[in-house]
Parts: C-alpha cells; structure tokens; sequence
C-alpha cells in the first residue's frame, strides 16, 4: 500500500537524528568538492538529496519528502547511465587542472565559512545549515569544476538546495512548483549528460 | 473572424507537435519544414486570438496579454526562420524538436502569475536547447552556457521566493538577486562572455536561438514582475541595467574588433547588438518600472553608432561578407526600425556559414522590408499625434518631447549615414582615423 509505504518512509526518516544528516550532507559537500570520480559524485548527490527528503519529512510536508527522494534516485540513475556510457567510451573526466590539494584547501575553507556563521552551534538548525552549506559546496565546486559531468552534478545539487529553501520558507506550497522543479531537474541531468558523452577533438583540452 | 482557442492548448501545441518532429529526425529535411510550418500556423493562430486569452494550469491562472503575446510570436519567428534555414541546409541534431519546445515553454513563463515557476519554465528551456546544438568541436561555450542559465533562473527563483514573503515590503536580499539572476539570464552579468563563446563553439545560426526565443521572454518577465513590485523598479535597477548594456555593448564591441575570423565576430557583435535590443525593446513594451521613457533612449543609441563605428575597421576591405551585412544591419537596427534588432544575428550567421549566393533573394527581401518599415515609421512620426502608449513612450512633456525625439531621429539617421559611409570603406575610416 503505498499509504503504509510512505508512513513507514516518514516514521524511518524521523528516527533519524539531525546529527546523522548533518554528518551526511558534510561528508557529501565535502566529496563533491575535492572528487572527480563519477560513481563517489553520484553516490553524494544521492546522499543530498535523501538527507533534503529526510529534513522535509520532518519539518515540511512527507509527500514533498517522497516527491525529492524519487528526484533524487531517478536523476542519480540519470548520471550513473551517463557515467557507464563514458566508461564504455573511454572519456575520462579525472584529468583536472587544479591540484587535489588547492581543492581540499577551498573545502576546509567553506567548512570554516560556514562553521563561522555560528550554523553548527546548539541548538542545531539542521535546515539552515543545509541550505547555506550546500550553497557553498555548489559555489567551490563550480569553480573548480572543469568536466561537464561534474558541473551537471552540481548543478542538480543547487537546484535541490532552492527546492528545500522553497518548501520550508513559503508558507503554502506550490505541488506544481514542485512538479515543475522535478522535470528542470531532469532537463539539466539530460543537458548534463549529453554534454559529458560529447568527445573532446584531438589537442583540445576539455571543456 | 478571431479564432478563440483554448490558451493551453494553444501553449502547449508546438510542444505536441515536437514529438512528431523528433521521429522524423532520420529524415531531417522533413523534420525542419514540419517544425517551421507548425511554428508558423501556431503563429497565426496566436496572433489571430483575441488579446487577454485566459485559462489554468493545474490551478494557477494563465493569462496571455499583449506583452506575453509578442514575446511568443518572436520566438515562434525564431524558431520558423531557424528551422526554414536548416530545412535547407539540414544537419542532424535534435534541433527541430527542441526549437519546438522552447515556444510552449516560453509561453507558459509568460503567461503564469508567479515569477517563481516562470523562472523554473525558463530553466528547462534554457537547459533544453542545450541538446539543439550539434557537437562543436569544443563545446566549452555550451557548458558555460548551461551554468550561466542555471544559476541565473535559480537565483531568480531564489529572489521570487524571498520577495514573495512580504510583496509590498522592500527586500534587500530579494532585489539584488532579482538583478542578479536577471543580468545572467539577459548575458549581461558579467558581460556575457560565454555567449561569444557559444558563438565561437557552436553552429550561431541555431545557437543564436537563445538570445531570439529567450531574452525577449526574459525581458518581459521582469517588465511584469518589477511592475508588480514597485519598490524593485525604483533605487539603483534602472541605472544598474543601464551600466551593464553599456559595458556588455562595450566588450562586445571590443572583442568583435579584435576577432580573428567571422565566426566569432559574428558572435561577439550579437551579443553587443542584444544589448542594444534592450535599449531599444523596453520602451516598446512600455517597461515604465525599469528604464526612464523619454527621449534619452534614442540619444543613447549615438555611443553605439560609434563603437560600432570603431569595429568597422575590423572588416578587411577585401571582402568579409557576412560582417559587412552585420554592419549595414546593425545600424539599422541602432535606428530602432521595426523588426530588424532580432534579424541581424539571424542572417549574419546564415551567411558565415552557408552558402552566400542562394541567400541574395531573401536578403533582398529583408532589406526591402527594412526600408518599407523606415519609411511608415517616419510616416507615422509624422503624421499621426502620439497614442496613449505612444505619449507614454515619449514621457510626460508631451509634444515637447516628441520634438525632441523627431530631431534624435534626424540626428541619429545622419550619423547613421556617416557611419554606413565610412563603415562600408574600412580602408578610408582607417586613413581618416589614421
């Protein structure tokens, strides 16, 4: 019964402390930030956008909570088929020009960014912290972003971020609003991944 | 007789008739002319409906009026000539399509009360026409592109979001996003150097779509939203735009003179010619809350007649085609002639790069029009008193004001003479500057 399904989803989501999903989306923010592998950016975009549907399920509406996680799961199925296609095309996307180093730098220094904002003190807002925090993975991770692929991860990451800003700040939510943010998610996932499967030409650094 | 169509039937119609287009996409003659015959019965339609057309999406109140529907016809014109080009000169892409989507999803954006899903139907047009475009041999423009449309709709949602708290209440945060997320979906944040990029990267004639189907829309979203929101038309927007044309137009200008093949140029200069499209265009739609109407919006122009002018030495005099007719359009379009601000892109890179002879004909035909166009516009300068818009365009003095248009038209059109003059003959602009 999809009821039955959907309580047991909100009642799985409540026993959840907001520490776990705090932890979560730092570990995630964190490994968009410094990673290039494919399969470690999609694992974290799936882990944002579950640990957004978690937060909404208990401070916003659970079907706005069911109706991200479904986003989530079906736009990280998108990009893990994009990934596979890129493997079996033998393009890579590991090559980055800023060192592994510079970019473990710029991460702490969001941490600290964001730590300073006085988020993470008790009593902890889990929403609040979400949102800026992944604005700022999004901001680094741009920036340092040279792979299509990666860009369209991070740009489903921003466009999750607005949705859960969206829910929890309007006082009546739109479903249609919802429902349209969902196909942009999926438009930018398709647009993503048509650009990632594009072949570089010989000599030419990508992009 | 005014046909009375249901308004999302008539919205989402192109976007019905995209599936068929995207089967026939193995036979991509017959893919473009399906596209550009439904763009243009679509047209005819829309344009043959009764103003102020209305119906619902799933709740929300449409409303199709006057500024909603101009904007959709200009992008179904896009759409029709881009298609009809490649109809000709076919190439296998998604094209067809998408270029068929964009107008329902335009259409909507436009039509709906809440700026928060127009901004999200703007993203998914935006992100979609990213498939139009055929592999460049770099696609680093698309990406910029994509990521440029995105942040811009999402800061512009974000906005949407925190002025929709309290509407009647100025937020700070809530306006600089709105100006934000506006000057990177118009390319003018900062100066918009991915859409020479896209340009450099890409096919221009399809690429050139975004600036046709989708500023247009994007210009009357904030018109209508910075209508709603008084507060947001006042303090420092008008002046913020203002600065940012100017600098954009300046840039653009810059890199076009410094362009090492058309291409580029081409794509530089279209940027520079759609931010005089702004100048331009606002006042026809009679956006009062963003750009002061009087007659300073055709003084304006003069700047741009001269750092036109100084591009000029960029076209070699041996040939160059293709900039030579950007050129003589685009002092066309600086004198604000109807129709021609969204045309010079369009052909200009046609004509980069397909064949030139078999394009005389319709070159000939836009020119004629052209001329056609100058000639009822000053007709109608000078005959008929200004309408109710019309007094509005030209600001409150009345016919004081309108004085003063008239003699910035001479003034411009004489400076325009000047410049087609010297700009035609590069080799003499450079002795004279020389």
């Amino acid at each position: 019964m999809p009821t039955s399904l959907l309580a047991n989803l909100i009642r799985l989501a409540n026993s959840l402390s907001a520490q776990a999903v705090i932890i979560a989306v730092i570990i995630a923010g964190v490994t968009m930030m410094i990673t290039m592998s494919e399969p470690l950016l999609i694992l974290a975009l799936l882990t944002a956008y579950l640990a957004g549907a978690v937060l909404l399920a208990s401070l916003a509406a659970p079907e706005l909570a069911f109706v991200v996680a479904l986003l989530g799961i079906f736009s990280a199925l998108m990009m893990n088929f994009t990934a596979a296609e890129r493997r079996s095309l033998h393009i890579s996307s590991r090559r980055n020009r800023i060192p592994a180093s510079f970019r473990l730098l710029l991460a702490a220094l969001a941490l600290w960014v964001v730590w300073s904002l006085g988020l993470l003190r008790q009593p902890l807002q889990p929403m609040s912290f979400t949102t800026v925090w992944e604005l700022a993975v999004a901001a680094v991770a741009l920036a340092t972003a040279t792979d299509a692929f990666k860009a369209g991860i991070v740009l489903l990451l921003l466009l999750s971020d607005t949705l859960l800003y969206y829910a929890t700040s309007t006082a009546e939510v739109s479903l249609l609003v919802i429902g349209v943010a969902g196909l942009a998610s999926f438009a930018i996932s398709l647009a993503a991944s048509h650009l990632a499967l594009l072949q570089p030409s010989k000599g030419e650094p990508w992009p | 007789m005014a046909l009375k169509p249901a308004l999302l039937t008539l919205l989402t119609l192109p976007a019905l008739i995209a599936g068929l287009a995207y089967f026939l996409r193995s036979w991509p003659r017959a893919s473009h002319a399906l596209a550009c015959a439904a763009a243009v019965a679509v047209a005819l339609v829309a344009r043959s409906s009764p103003p102020g057309l209305s119906g619902d999406l799933i709740g929300r109140p449409l409303l199709f009026d006057q500024p909603a529907r101009q904007a959709f016809l200009i992008t179904l014109a896009a759409v029709a000539a881009s298609n009809l080009a490649l109809a000709i000169y076919p190439q296998t892409s998604l094209f067809a399509p998408v270029s068929l989507v964009l107008p329902s999803l335009v259409g909507l954006a436009l039509s709906l009360d809440n700026l928060t899903l127009a901004c999200l139907f703007l993203l998914i047009a935006a992100v979609l026409l990213v498939m139009a475009w055929g592999a460049g041999p770099r696609p680093r423009g698309h990406l910029q592109y994509l990521v440029a449309m995105c942040i811009g709709a999402l800061i512009l949602a974000y906005s949407a979001s925190l002025i929709d708290e309290a509407p009647k209440v100025p937020n700070r945060f809530g306006s600089i996003g709105f100006e934000v997320g506006a000057g990177l979906l118009l390319a003018l944040l900062p100066f918009g150097f991915w859409e020479t990029n896209l340009s450099r990267d890409s096919d221009p004639l399809t690429a050139s779509l975004a600036g046709l189907g989708l500023k247009p829309a994007v210009i009357t979203i904030i018109w209508r939203f910075s209508s709603r929101y008084p507060w947001l038309g006042g303090g420092l927007l008008p002046q913020i735009l203002q600065a940012a044309v100017f600098v954009t137009l300046g840039y653009a200008m810059l890199r076009a003179a410094t362009a090492p093949n058309t291409r580029i140029f081409v794509g530089a200069a279209a940027q520079g010619q759609f931010a005089l499209v702004l100048l331009t265009l606002l006042p026809a739609l009679g956006a009062s809350a963003l750009l002061p109407l009087t007659s300073q919006w055709l003084l304006a122009r003069i700047p741009a007649v001269l750092l036109l002018a100084l591009t000029a030495s960029a076209m070699r005099p041996g040939g160059k085609l293709p900039a030579r007719l950007l050129f003589v359009f685009g002092v066309l379009a600086l004198l604000g002639l109807p129709g021609t601000p969204l045309f010079p892109v369009y052909f200009a890179g046609l004509l980069t790069l397909r064949g030139q002879s078999a394009l005389l004909l319709p070159l000939f035909a836009l020119c004629a029009g052209s001329a056609i166009g100058a000639g009822q516009l000053l007709l109608r300068m000078n005959s008929s008193p200004p309408t109710a818009t019309g007094a509005e365009a030209y600001g409150p003095e009345g016919s004081g004001e309108q004085e003063a248009t008239t003699a910035a038209l001479v003034g411009a059109v004489v400076l325009a003479a000047i410049v087609l003059y010297l700009g035609l003959q590069p080799a003499r602009l450079v002795a004279y500057l020389s």
